[in-house]
């Protein structure tokens, strides 16, 4: 039976197909939640990068001199130089951390907005589940912290695969990169299982 | 690679392709961009493949 508090699964796949979608038309970048997250933190841990005033002519003049030097004028004339890898392409300015932030902050946002059209909107520590409630508790402090251990394990998980449902299930599928599929297949598979064995066990 | 600002910058130019070609589509692995993000260094903006940085 479908949950009346879910959106039907067509809409929410169409919805989650237009997000990377509208991403990239916005910004240029596949999106990836997990890699903004660690932007962020990288960010506050190890500070700014060192960032030069060079406009971008200057860039690449100075790029055409040190090529110059460090592989010698016969590289550059040589078939290593290829006439048709210039491209119009532009660099993409560096995001600040302030564009971290409001991604991230959009998608709470976005989720209690979600939550607010169920018509029955409700701040808790826990999951919503009765399975989740079966295994560990009906305790909201040891739930809060099975959920905080839990979104340990997807950090240190998504670090490790580079990436997350949405930068390889989302991007990566979308793009035929094996990687991603075996991800994506690994990380559902473990949550498949997972859920299954906790059916059977209670 | 795709978010290496000095990677688009080497298809600007059909000449500093040799850079792409040099690290980027072979031996990545002695890029000095990629040696500092796999160690979670910070890279700067104007920091070449070979380690040099890039000045006016």
């Amino acid at each position: 039976m479908t949950d009346p508090s879910f959106w039907p699964w067509f809409v929410g796949g169409a919805v989650l197909a237009a997000v990377p979608i509208l991403n990239w038309a916005i910004v240029r970048r596949t999106l990836a939640v997990s890699g903004r997250f660690t932007g962020l933190v990288d960010r506050i841990r190890l500070g700014p990068t060192e960032d030069t005033d060079m406009t971008e002519a200057d860039m690449v003049a100075a790029l055409q001199a040190m090529t110059e030097e460090a592989f010698g004028p016969d590289a550059i004339d040589s078939d290593l130089a290829d006439p048709t890898a210039a491209s119009d392409a532009k660099p993409r300015p560096r995001q600040d951390s302030y564009t971290h932030v409001l991604f991230l902050l959009a998608l709470v946002v976005g989720g209690f907005l979600a939550t607010l059209m169920t018509g029955d909107p409700a701040i808790t520590m826990g999951l919503d589940s009765k399975l989740f409630a079966k295994t560990f508790g009906e305790d909201p402090a040891i739930q809060a912290l099975v959920l905080a251990g839990g979104g340990v394990l997807v950090g240190f998980g998504t670090r490790m695969s580079g990436g997350c449902t949405s930068g390889h299930g989302l991007c990566g599928l979308s793009r035929f990169q094996p990687g991603s599929a075996l991800s994506t297949a690994s990380f559902f598979g473990a949550g498949i299982a997972t859920s299954f064995i906790l059916q059977v066990m209670w | 690679m795709s978010d290496c600002g000095m990677y688009q910058l080497f298809t600007l130019s059909g000449t500093l392709s040799v850079w792409k070609m040099r690290y980027c589509q072979s031996e990545f692995e002695k890029c000095e961009r990629f040696k500092r993000s796999a160690r979670n260094e910070p890279v700067p903006n104007n920091l070449m493949p070979n380690g040099r940085l890039l000045n006016k």
